[in-house]
């Protein structure tokens, strides 16, 4: 069975602090569900639409995408052989893993997401879809566990630049963005891919492709602060302050629509950047 | 626990007999504590990190891989009944100079650069025991690398290094200036990619040369952009990290922890301690290098 989906998807991604100083060793896991084909149709075409419902809920919180993870798990234990379902639950599980309260319960979605993306690629390992949400879900785990960070830094590396490469737009440009994060947070040599410069260039096109995606108007801000720190010029600064009011902060800015959870935890990411760098 | 908590505990309760059990318990209670002290618990050998140059070697973002890492020789000195706790780590020479001062909480063993080394082994009381291997290389050679290529002593130039904070080593041991020549000009930059695409992108201020590790060099040389700058002069080939004992705290536990050190390849466990650490093994000091590091780091 497919589902037709909305493939823009429109859900908030960040990648993370990765690759420390000591960056760390585990292999982001490669297990795939078991099961198959067998199983109940209706019951999984039930949990399938309750899941998709749940999830595109607006404005979206915390409790509707638990609920949209809860049936996928479900309708998961019927069939595995659905590469629409297998990557849709690996989206709600990296939202879950980014934006869910609980460090411990984040680290269990992020996992089972994984494995819903490795799923996925052993059925097809050339859609966009579970290659972007393994690559994001990779750098998540590496935040939740620093023992993952250097292999999920060559995960996301390898999954995003592939993506940019093809010109997948996927996500409001979600792999120059979460690449961009990346470059933007992890050391330079010799410990890491890290740099600056090669941030920048990754997160103006993510805006230049969408401006009115918030998420890629703050991470270009954070740059922006970094850049101007690094260099000594306060004018990146003040760029990076006129971006977060107009896009986050400000009487006009507005969430897009459907987003309800994410903007706030936006928000709040975008006050701090102000804060740190009052 | 308690005595009442105990299976059937109320049924066969006499007060005479729970009075007895409980002073029992008491003395028992009483003496433990020092007879573990005295027989069980392992005396504690602190461990030091100082990373010179490395913005992330601290204790918010290192604390996890030294914790592993001092685990992992826990394991391998537990017939000597020691526990091997991690007491910093910091990448100011100045911070890390506070722990090993820190009498309350002394350091046995430590990791620190090879100038740290030079610079405090007689005040510290220093022994290097081993040397990182990053990146599986054995000692370190520094490589001028630049849109021209240094043929020879750049005088007054500016080179961009993550080492500001021990320019002595980079003077006198790194780079050392001939007689009269006009000395460089180190530059902070915390990263070294940026420090290069600086250079080819023609940045007003960009540095005229990066010092590059030979970590460093391979990852230039993979980049697309940078793999044109031009490799230049180079360092002698110099030691690496030390892990050093400080006072012969280690003791008779020294030998084995050389032993894990350099076996730490050896097992599954110890592979990747070395991948968290970025060294995948250690070796024993090349006292040739260290010595001839040690005499021109005296060199004026």
């Amino acid at each position: 069975m497919a589902i037709k989906v909305n493939r823009r998807a429109k859900i908030g991604l960040a990648v993370v602090m990765l690759a420390l100083g000591y960056v760390a060793c585990r292999q982001i896991p490669d297990g795939t569900l078991g099961g198959g084909s067998g199983g109940d149709e209706e019951k999984y075409a039930d949990h399938v639409l309750k899941a998709r419902d749940a999830f595109e809920r607006q404005p979206r919180g915390i409790a509707d995408v638990e609920e949209a993870a809860s049936h996928y798990e479900q309708a998961l234990a019927i069939r595995t052989d659905d590469y629409e379902t297998l990557w849709l639950a690996a989206r709600t599980s990296a939202w879950l893993g980014e934006y869910g309260a609980d460090k411990a319960l984040r680290e269990r979605h992020v996992k089972q997401g994984i494995t819903y993306a490795n799923t996925a690629l052993k059925l097809d390992d050339k859609r966009v879809e579970a290659r972007f949400f393994h690559g994001v879900l990779s750098g998540l785990l590496g935040d939740l566990d620093n023992s993952y960070g250097m292999d999920a830094v060559k995960q996301i590396e390898s999954r995003m630049t592939a993506l940019i490469d093809e010109g997948a737009d996927f996500a409001n440009a979600g792999p120059q963005r979460v690449y961009g994060v990346l470059l933007l947070r992890a050391p330079g040599p010799p410990t890491s891919i890290g740099s600056l410069r090669n941030a920048r260039k990754q997160l103006e096109a993510a805006v230049e492709k969408h401006p009115d995606w918030p998420e890629n108007q703050l991470y270009l801000a954070e740059w922006e602060f970094a850049w101007g720190q690094d260099r000594g010029n306060p004018e990146f600064k003040t760029r990076a302050r006129e971006r977060l009011e107009k896009s986050l902060l400000g009487p006009d800015a507005r969430p897009p629509a459907g987003i309800g959870h994410e903007w706030q935890v936006w928000q709040q990411k975008a006050r701090k950047l102000l804060a740190d760098h009052s | 626990m308690a005595l009442r908590d105990r299976p059937g505990g109320r049924k066969r309760g006499h007060l005479a007999t729970k009075a007895g059990a409980v002073l029992v318990c008491m003395v028992l209670a009483a003496l433990w504590p020092v007879r573990t002290q005295a027989q069980d618990k392992p005396a504690e050998l602190g461990l030091a990190v100082y990373k010179a140059g490395e913005k992330y070697a601290t204790d918010e973002h290192a604390t996890d891989a030294i914790d592993k890492l001092a685990g992992h020789l826990d394991g391998a000195l537990k017939k000597h009944n020691v526990a091997v706790k991690r007491r910093g780590v910091r990448n100011d020479p100045e911070a890390a100079l506070k722990l090993f001062k820190d009498d309350k909480q002394p350091v046995a063993l430590a990791i620190v650069s090879p100038a740290f080394y030079l610079r405090h082994k007689e005040e510290l009381k220093l022994t290097a025991l081993a040397e990182a291997k990053r990146g599986g290389k054995d000692g370190e050679q520094f490589t001028l690398v630049g849109a021209d290529k240094a043929e020879k002593y750049p005088e007054g130039k500016r080179i961009a290094t993550t080492l500001t904070a021990e320019q002595d080593w980079l003077n006198r041991v790194v780079l050392p200036a001939p007689q009269g020549a006009k000395p460089v000009v180190w530059v902070q930059h915390d990263n070294l990619f940026d420090a290069a695409y600086a250079i080819i992108d023609g940045e007003k201020d960009a540095p005229d040369f990066v010092l590059a590790d030979a970590v460093t060099l391979e990852a230039f040389d993979k980049d697309g952009d940078l793999k044109d700058l031009k490799q230049g002069l180079k360092s002698e080939k110099l030691p690496q990290d030390l892990v050093v004992e400080v006072d012969k705290r280690v003791g008779a536990a020294r030998d084995d922890l050389v032993t894990a050190l350099t076996g730490l390849d050896g097992t599954e466990g110890g592979k990747k301690i070395g991948e968290l650490i970025q060294s995948p093994t250690f070796r024993k000091p090349d006292t040739d290098r260290l010595e001839k590091a040690g005499k021109l780091w005296q060199s004026k």
